[in-house]
């Protein structure tokens, strides 16, 4: 990656989500003033009334150096805008469980669309706005440079992604199981105590916070790039838990990740 | 917002609420029962101990579950928690700077160092509170049906009640900055709901009141609250038997003055307005003079000798079929979770109505009566200010602290003004 100029611009944009991402990177309350000296907050609407447009962009058609982006595809106005910010920025980012996964909007690729849809709108006439594009990460759409998940995601981690960018290192990609942190941390493993954890299967560096508080883990981060379904089932069967029920339980935060995986199987 | 003024009348005013819409209500139809937290939670980042907690209680009325008075205690900590950095982020970050004319908080930062700091350091305390007691900052997990999956040990909790303490003069002086600002004189038609508290647990329990004498037994919500949708909007806009109503904090302070800490009394007479106030722009000061009140209670509820009750145990093959509804008070006023669950514990119905969507009938219609009533000073004037209005109007709206992934994402007036 390429060393940015000495403030970079930076940018928060959100589409479809609770916006959580986004107060999580205002929550870094001992570092956000200083934070903010090293960077040039040109765009987060959320919090500012002025915020990078069209007619501020460099000579590249340039708004951002780095950009955070928040939320799942989930409108027409959605897909507009994330194809605008893309082209505006150097480096995009997909922040929180959303951007990365779809989170638990994009569960309705897993069910019946039509009944999801009619359980909240039945009582009123069906309309063009209120028909929205089903779910999905923002990588369906564009091009994402680099994935922060969680949900929300750790702020320790943002603040990390960040200093990396500022002093043009390499961006690091965490890749092992939520139990690799687990078992460091010496937890007493949940399945063993009879609690149906997916912990094996999905991708940690949150500290395998949920297990150390007793909670299994769900997956808010995601399938593991390189996770094994079929084996994984085989362990929770081994634990004496029901794999198909756990699973479809538990796919909140990816259940597109999960079809995918499942329908790259059949291919096989 | 859709504003549309010809000469001195105003002909259109919408709030333009649109969001892609997440189906939540859908989305949790056929999810077992201990799956159902951790879905409605990602309803709002601000206010997810609120909906988790909401979600809870209305599951557990509905399977017949009793919980035990720690976690009721807990639960309610984790709402006030919430409510400490929901009011601090929300009258520092985004009323204050309406009122200093700047542009955001981070560009007060030079000249208000002081405000900007307290702000943040009433975010940290409310934040450390829900992830010791919660697990994590934002959509807390260890809140589970029949319980809790870990309780804080006592050292946390001491220390916690020393940040609290800490924080109370930072409270007074948010109080007292609020007070100062001066606010438009306005008088809004209209109701404003709140639950009526219990004792023991009033942020998370009661029926509804309102100041126009209703009462309303929470599980009987849906006769009174009706929800209809606009056709320039996604979300919802409710009405009370009818009429325009408002919830948050000017509707619990309109209520339930009476319930406040003596410090909070203080400050909100020091600040000599009648009761009950009709002005929604005040709101900003009544979540100010909840603040110290929370603190103080959040402080009181923190002594107390918390233990591991051990991980709840629900008999998968012996639930109890049924619907259950909770309202609690979220930073920005009631929300409701009603479900109804079968006998294997999958969710067959649900319907989640949260504050804002209270609140969307009664901000438009506050705009259209602020408008009309600042066109008819300037007709006296005849003078036209595009920009004073949106200034207003804006403020006004903010003072709601609209939850706006609840229903929408930000404001933009826009202006068609075809004469003056």
């Amino acid at each position: 990656m390429k060393q940015l100029s000495l403030k970079p611009r930076v940018g928060i944009q959100s589409i479809t989500g609770c916006a959580g991402c986004q107060l999580s990177i205002y929550f870094i309350e001992d570092m956000l003033l200083d934070l903010l000296d090293k960077i040039d907050l040109v765009a987060a609407p959320m919090i500012k009334e002025q915020n990078a447009d069209e007619k501020q962009s460099d000579g590249q058609g340039l708004l951002y150096d780095v950009l955070f982006v928040e939320g799942s595809v989930s409108s027409q106005e959605d897909l507009d805008n994330l194809l605008k910010w893309r082209s505006q920025a150097k480096t995009l980012i997909a922040i929180g469980a959303c951007a990365v996964n779809g989170n638990v909007q994009s569960m309705k690729h897993l069910m019946n669309e039509k009944e999801v849809e009619n359980a909240v709108y039945s009582k009123f006439p069906s309309e063009p706005r209120v028909k929205p594009i089903t779910s999905v990460p923002i990588h369906k759409h564009v091009q994402v440079d680099f994935y922060i998940p969680g949900c929300p995601p750790d702020k320790g981690e943002v603040v990390q992604v960040l200093k990396w960018l500022i002093e043009g290192r390499k961006l690091k990609v965490y890749d092992k199981a939520v139990c690799h942190e687990c078992s460091l941390k010496e937890n007493y493993c949940l399945l063993d105590q009879g609690v149906e954890c997916l912990g094996p299967l999905m991708n940690g560096g949150c500290k395998a916070l949920c297990p150390s508080f007793n909670h299994a883990c769900t997956g808010c981060r995601g399938l593991l790039d390189d996770a094994n379904l079929e084996s994984g089932k085989q362990v929770l069967k081994d634990k004496g838990f029901d794999p198909e029920m756990i699973i479809k339980r538990m796919t909140k935060y990816n259940s597109l990740q999960f079809k995918e995986f499942d329908e790259k199987k059949g291919l096989k | 917002m859709f504003v549309d003024i010809q000469g001195s009348k105003l002909a259109r005013c919408e709030l333009k609420v649109v969001e892609g819409a997440r189906f939540f209500e859908g989305l949790v139809r056929g999810k077992r029962y201990d799956d159902v937290q951790e879905i409605t939670s990602r309803i709002c980042g601000i206010c997810s101990c609120a909906h988790t907690v909401s979600c809870l209680q209305a599951l557990e009325n509905a399977m017949g579950i009793k919980v035990s008075e720690q976690t009721r205690r807990l639960r309610e900590l984790l709402s006030i928690a919430e409510r400490i950095r929901s009011h601090a982020t929300h009258l520092y970050f985004l009323a204050l700077p309406d009122y200093l004319g700047y542009e955001s908080a981070l560009a007060m930062a030079k000249k208000h160092k002081k405000e900007v700091l307290r702000a943040l350091k009433l975010m940290k305390l409310g934040n450390n509170m829900v992830q010791l007691i919660g697990g994590k900052e934002m959509h807390p997990f260890t809140s589970v049906v029949g319980g809790f999956t870990h309780v804080p040990d006592k050292q946390t909790v001491n220390n916690l009640r020393k940040e609290l303490k800490k924080a109370l003069p930072e409270a007074i002086a948010t109080a007292k900055l609020f007070m100062k600002l001066k606010q438009p004189v306005f008088n809004a038609e209209m109701d404003f709901a709140s639950l009526n508290p219990e004792k023991e647990a009033p942020l998370i329990s009661g029926n509804i009141i309102t100041s126009s004498g209703l009462k309303i037994k929470t599980d009987d919500y849906t006769n009174f609250i009706d929800e209809e949708i606009m056709p320039y909007a996604t979300g919802k806009f409710s009405s009370l038997k009818g009429k325009t109503f408002c919830v948050g904090a000017i509707a619990r302070i309109n209520n339930n003055y009476k319930s406040l800490s003596n410090n909070a009394k203080k400050l909100f007479a020091q600040a000599k307005l009648k009761l009950p106030l009709a002005n929604p722009f005040y709101n900003n000061f009544c979540q100010a003079v909840e603040l110290v009140h929370w603190i103080e209670r959040g402080h009181a509820l923190l002594n107390y000798d918390f233990k591991f009750e051990g991980l709840p145990k629900i008999n998968v093959n012996n639930i109890k079929a049924g619907r259950g509804v909770s309202a609690v008070e979220a930073p920005r006023g009631i929300l409701f979770h009603d479900y109804t669950i079968n006998d294997k514990g999958f969710v067959e119905k649900c319907n989640i109505i949260t504050p804002t969507a209270q609140n969307l009938r009664a901000i438009e219609a506050n705009v259209r009566q602020l408008i009309e009533q600042m066109l008819k000073q300037n007709a006296n004037k005849q003078k036209a200010s595009k920009d004073k209005i949106i200034t207003e109007v804006e403020k006004l709206i903010r003072a709601y602290d609209p939850c706006f992934s609840c229903s929408a994402h930000f404001l933009k007036v826009k202006w068609t003004k075809k004469r003056v």
